[in-house]
């Protein structure tokens, strides 16, 4: 499915002030992107970018003031009822940051699963445990952990769970916000070949969002980069990350550890130089 | 814009002071147990030294500063010396002890909207413990809160002062919460996962803060994180922490060039890297281990590449090599060149199935 | 969270462990409890079969003796018609028990489902139902119960609806409350997201979560309600004779405390006692509840 984002903005009002002046936040600006059949797209920036607003907008969870969001030529609701909510998750499902939080904490993984295969009666009630074993066997997960709560199990093992919720729905694209940071270093490594491994086996689409350059350079094929609600560059992931062009996109670049440590390979720690004051936003 | 001058009243007439863990074992109370959190750790930070403490969920790193805190849940027991400036905090009396934690240690925290109460004002965040500690009237805390505010950065600090909490951004935050960590003048600075809630551009800014601060004041500095890369170019030193026990301990700028420690190499190899993309990332197996879960022997030793008969039935000790420590008994063989950094070998999902535990 | 909150990582990597206290702390609690539920089960029994245990009619009049205190045949005394206080005591807990019970009941059937339509309607209808118990949360519950109470005559069912209807939007405001912290959770939002629709996120995935809290709130209204009963009692404006209840048993032993204060002692500590073992229960229900589902 070709996923495509045209013109995309959203202002959110806000209250301030005791009398409530309203103002207007321009959380996303005109954003417009494109995520090929089986392709992978990283959306890049910073709190208060707008990306994860620009993920909840093609899901579904968010109005955008204007622009369209088209999947394979078709434009999608921009304020869905139930029923194209239903129709949507068939194509667009989302993996959440926060593994064990994005699970009903009184189902058992394998109910939750279970309920998504049977609301979209995708099987007959014969078949949905099947079903569901075999989604849990597609994520890597034990399967003596079906009846388990999210609460008893790793943040790995809860993202797994949370990645067969939403494979369930036999979707197109998966849309990813911050799909590992909230796990360990060698958690994330296993998620993110499980990734890697669902796209190349499924022909699924991927929709990051984050804010770890590593992460993206790892998972996606093309990027944009988002700094207060705008575009400010896009491309391939090797031009973008290796080559920036934009100010900012270079800003980002140097500040990741690592390339903060390479000019100066083997010498005084980074921390140890500097001066002067910092105004950041 | 004015540099950051070091001020002279700041050090409060101190030199700074070293810190020194030696062998120190914290255990926490289960119900009638006691279980060990870390184990046998020695550590030592000196004056205007940044050590980094590094590692993932249960090896011990928020423990370690939470001892050197004195901030322990109800029941728990620390054995082994505390030295703070000689002083053995642990022997103390409660007060002294409590006293001197308050004066000489300063923290910084992760999310620090979790630690400013954010009914409050800037300035009573700063003032509050000045006032009650040091005895100070409320003109000279307002004066020496704008004197820490101007220190690390934070522009305009008689109208930040004003300001509540949640009209600052993060970064701006998390140097307010480090003005208030320095306003006792204290000799040792503990940050905890201080820049992982952060955008990476206002990491670097807050670390080389940081940076600043303890070669101005002669702060030793203990930064704990789960980021090697990180902790590599922000340390002088870094210890690798696993399971409880420091596995390893390198010079800064050492430890991403050449782990010795089987854990740290696989860590590092583990991590995905902006500069290329690697086909399959190598995946430790198995996840990581506290100290009370640990098996006996080595406690990595189950999900360790590198792991011989020997490692099941003893525990390495820490032994110097190569110009740094690490705790394991093949340190001497050069490991990272013994296997590929990555491998393209895909799991099967029966494999994967076995991985966690 | 918003969608901006919602962009600050916090990175939760060691969480403390959970020590738990010194082992006298758990016993004292399970002691406490398991008392608490001696004393509750012995009310409900009271109440159950007090035909049976009641020593003498509890209406029977010796209008010789007033006021007596305790003695071989009335051992808790006789109030202010001679009547026997025990098996006042003993009937009147039918009342005390049926009372509050169905003041929770109609609390919960009406502020229930507002409380979770405002929560998940939000917006203008969030708008009218909180103003809606705004307007009865201004008035103070028992002066608005004795005006209800006033206006519709002095009877048990009356007072008990006018008690009911000051404990609606305290309801009704938990369930708001709980229901939007739930609400902002992101298996919620998933739940919007794969297109479910309001009854199914609200029965299935967001009662069971907060199930806990208004069951151990439902239990604390409870005792609440008893007390507001009693007090409508005492009053005069609540079950009247021959209708037996223990705040009426305190009104009636008010005028003559000074010559025999059995008539007031008793019926208060049965309050008390009811009350407090209800309170110790729902705390206990409360952390029970929660301890089970930390459980790894």
């Amino acid at each position: 499915m070709l996923l495509k984002a045209e013109s995309l903005y959203k202002d959110f009002r806000l209250r301030s002030g005791l009398l409530g002046r309203s103002s207007r936040l321009q959380a996303v600006k005109d954003v417009s992107f494109v995520v090929p059949a089986s392709g992978s797209l990283a959306i890049v920036g910073e709190t208060g970018s707008g990306k994860t607003t620009v993920a909840r907008i093609v899901v579904g969870l968010e109005t955008a003031t204007s622009g369209v969001v088209e999947a394979d030529g078709i434009t999608l609701s921009p304020k869905p009822g139930p029923d194209e909510r239903r129709h949507r998750a068939r194509m667009i499902q989302m993996v959440f940051q926060n593994p064990v939080m994005s699970l009903d904490p009184h189902q058992s993984i394998g109910a939750a699963i279970r309920e998504v295969v049977s609301f979209h009666s995708l099987r007959p009630p014969s078949e949905c445990d099947a079903r569901v074993r075999e989604l849990l066997n597609a994520v890597g997960m034990d399967l003596r952990l079906t009846a388990s709560r999210p609460q008893n199990l790793s943040g790995g093992q809860c993202q797994r769970a949370a990645i067969a919720r939403a494979l369930a729905a036999e979707p197109e694209l998966l849309v990813l916000d911050e799909p590992v940071s909230a796990l360990d270093v060698s958690t994330q490594a296993q998620i993110l070949n499980l990734l890697a491994d669902l796209k190349a086996r499924l022909g699924l689409s991927l929709l990051t969002i984050s804010h770890d350059l590593a992460l993206v350079r790892q998972l996606a094929d093309d990027v944009i980069v988002m700094c207060k609600g705008e575009m400010v560059e896009s491309g391939s992931v090797d031009d973008v990350l290796s080559r920036p062009q934009h100010a900012y996109t270079r800003r980002l670049v140097d500040a990741v550890p690592e390339i903060m440590g390479r000019p100066t390979a083997g010498s005084a720690p980074v921390s140890a130089s500097g001066s002067g004051h910092y105004e950041d936003a | 814009m004015k540099p950051a001058e070091a001020d002279p009243r700041d050090a409060l007439g101190r030199g700074g002071m070293s810190l020194s863990l030696e062998d120190i074992t914290t255990y926490l109370r289960f119900g009638r147990e006691l279980k060990s959190v870390i184990l046998r750790v020695d550590l030592r930070i000196e004056p205007a030294e940044i050590v980094g403490l590094v590692g993932e969920s249960g090896s011990g790193k928020s423990m370690t500063a939470r001892t050197i805190a004195g901030v322990l849940p109800h029941g728990a027991v620390t054995e082994g010396r505390l030295l703070l400036g000689g002083e053995n905090l642990l022997e103390m009396p409660h007060r002294r002890r409590r006293e001197v934690q308050a004066k000489e240690i300063g923290f910084i925290f992760q999310d620090p909207r979790a630690y400013i109460d954010p009914l409050w004002r800037v300035e009573v965040h700063l003032t509050e413990a000045m006032r009650v500690h040091l005895g100070l009237s409320r003109s000279e805390a307002r004066g020496r809160a704008i004197e820490l505010l101007d220190s690390v950065g934070i522009d305009q600090p008689e109208r930040r002062m004003r300001q509540f909490p949640d009209e600052l951004s993060g970064g701006m935050l998390q140097r307010v919460m480090i003005a208030g960590a320095l306003a006792m003048g204290p000799s040792v600075l503990l940050a905890d996962e201080a820049t992982t809630a952060l955008d990476v551009t206002t990491q670097a800014e807050i670390v080389k803060l940081l940076g600043e601060l303890s070669s101005q004041r002669g702060l030793s500095v203990l930064f704990i994180t789960h980021d090697l890369a990180l902790a590599d170019i922000v340390c002088t030193r870094v210890c690798v922490m696993y399971a409880g026990r420091i596995v390893e301990v390198r010079e800064g700028r050492q430890i991403f060039e050449n782990p010795i420690h089987p854990y740290t190499i696989d860590l590092l190899a583990a991590r995905p890297t902006i500069l290329h993309r690697v086909g399959r990332l190598p995946v430790i197996k198995g996840v990581p281990t506290s100290a009370m879960d640990a098996p006996s022997g080595c406690p990595f030793h189950p999900r360790c590449r590198f792991a011989l008969d020997e490692c099941r039935r003893a525990t390495p000790a820490l032994v110097p090599v190569r110009g740094g420590f690490a705790r394991c008994f093949r340190a001497h063989e050069d490991l990272k060149a013994l296997s590929p950094e990555t491998s393209d070998v895909a799991l099967s999902s029966e494999e994967n199935n076995a991985l966690e535990s | 969270m918003s969608a901006v909150a919602s962009e600050m990582l916090v990175f939760e990597h060691e969480t403390m462990p959970r020590a738990a206290g010194g082992r006298w702390e758990g016993l004292f609690q399970n002691v406490v409890v398991v008392i608490s539920a001696v004393i509750l089960i012995g009310i409900v029994c009271c109440a159950l079969f007090a035909p049976w245990l009641v020593p003498h009619t509890p209406n029977a009049i010796h209008l010789l003796d007033p006021y007596t205190g305790p003695s071989r045949s009335f051992p808790f005394g006789q109030d202010s018609a001679g009547r026997d206080i025990l098996s006042r005591l003993i009937y009147g807990s039918r009342l005390s028990l049926l009372g509050p019970t169905i003041v929770v009941a109609i609390a919960f059937v009406a502020g229930v489902p507002l409380g979770f339509l405002a929560a998940y309607r939000g917006g203008f209808t969030d708008g009218i139902v909180s103003r809606l118990f705004d307007v009865i949360f201004a008035f103070p519950p028992l002066l608005l119960a004795v005006v209800i109470v006033a206006t519709f005559g002095a009877s048990f069912m009356t007072a008990v609806f006018a008690v009911a209807v000051t404990y609606i939007p305290l309801m009704g405001r938990l369930v708001r409350s709980a229901a939007l912290v739930e609400r902002s959770k992101p298996y919620v939002e998933e739940c919007r997201l794969q297109g479910y629709g309001a009854w199914r996120v609200l029965f299935v995935h967001m009662m069971p979560n907060i199930g806990r809290i208004i069951i151990s709130q439902t239990t604390l209204y409870f005792a609440y309600g008893l007390l507001d009963l009693s007090a409508l009692s005492f009053l005069g404006l609540g079950a009247q004779p021959p209708q037996i209840d223990w705040g009426g048993m305190l009104e009636n032993a008010n005028q003559g405390v000074f010559q025999s204060s059995t008539g007031v002692v008793f019926p208060a500590v049965a309050i008390v006692l009811l009350v407090v073992s209800l309170n110790f229960i729902a705390d206990w229900a409360l952390d029970f509840r929660s301890r089970k589902s930390e459980q790894r």
